[in-house]
């Protein structure tokens, strides 16, 4: 099938929806990494309750449940799960946002310390 | 319901997981990152056969798929159920309005299921929403490639289907 063909296979309201679909997901990727917070404290929840708050600079390994925790050169990531999808484990290190383990109920949120989120200000 | 419904529907499911099988096996360098193949059987039955026959196949799969993966009532079934349902009734309400093409029906069918997704996380697992929006940006860049890949993929589907029907017409 030519690409001619297969663009008029498409609706007007098709491609509307596209164009739409695109542009919310770019001003997503590029909005929502503005508003997290670099660095900071690491919060470990389970079952929806804080159970550790640590400064992300200081290196440590917790192990909670069966997950290890691993906080080094101000990132964090899971080391090691017995979970049997691993998804946290292949998440990897981060220094913003969250590690959220389903299995275990465990979300590993990155803090900032400031309460102003970086790179946005009132005169830009 | 007619004997040939029923074979229709099997036959139409047994596609679903072998799609939902073949799926797990590409490596992908983001863990959420799933095609969502069987979204392409799902939307073509659909449309050739309405909402009751989707959303029969769609919960077929997902029990046997889980099954075989052995996530049977865990987290990801409860994520698949929700996000299946959810993507089933938008992309009949889609339908019924009469404006889109299989492109669109994807990429609603898509989100919605990401939505309905998130939704079972928030609701069942964690109350953390901030976390979950979070992924946000990861997910809706996620959802509207898989999208935009499903919906060209009934496309030619559709095409080969209306052909071969033709052809069988023609010689007979």
């Amino acid at each position: 099938m030519r690409i001619a063909e297969l663009i008029n296979r498409t609706t007007l309201f098709d491609r509307l929806l596209l164009v739409f679909m695109v542009f919310v997901t770019g001003a997503a990727i590029v909005l929502v990494p503005l508003y997290l917070p670099h660095g900071g404290q690491v919060r470990i929840e389970v079952d929806n309750k804080l159970l550790y708050k640590l400064p992300i600079n200081e290196d440590k390994t917790i192990p909670i449940g069966g997950l290890v925790v691993e906080i080094r050169a101000g990132k964090v990531r899971v080391a090691d799960s017995d979970c049997p999808g691993k998804i946290c484990v292949k998440q990897g290190w981060i220094d913003s946002g969250a590690i959220i383990c389903l299995p275990k109920r465990v979300v590993i949120t990155v803090e900032g310390t400031a309460a102003a989120p970086k790179g946005v200000d009132a005169t830009t | 319901m007619q004997q040939r419904e029923k074979y229709r529907l099997a036959l139409l499911a047994a596609c679903a997981i072998a799609m939902y099988g073949f799926e797990r096996l590409i490596p992908t360098p983001i863990p959420w990152l799933r095609f969502g193949f069987a979204n392409i059987i799902t939307l073509i039955t659909l449309t050739l056969y309405g909402f009751n026959a989707a959303l029969t196949i769609t919960l077929i799969r997902i029990l046997i798929g889980s099954m075989l993966t052995g996530t049977l009532l865990g987290p990801p079934f409860v994520m698949s159920l929700v996000g299946g349902v959810f993507s089933v009734a938008a992309m009949w309400a889609a339908f019924r309005i009469r404006v889109f093409g299989p492109l669109g029906l994807s990429l609603i069918g898509a989100f919605f299921h990401n939505l309905g997704q998130l939704l079972a996380v928030y609701a069942v697992f964690i109350q953390n929403l901030r976390s979950i929006l979070v992924l946000a940006p990861v997910i809706l860049f996620i959802g509207t490639l898989t999208g935009v890949l499903n919906g060209l993929a009934v496309i030619f589907t559709m095409e080969h289907l209306k052909k071969m029907s033709d052809n069988v017409q023609n010689t007979q």
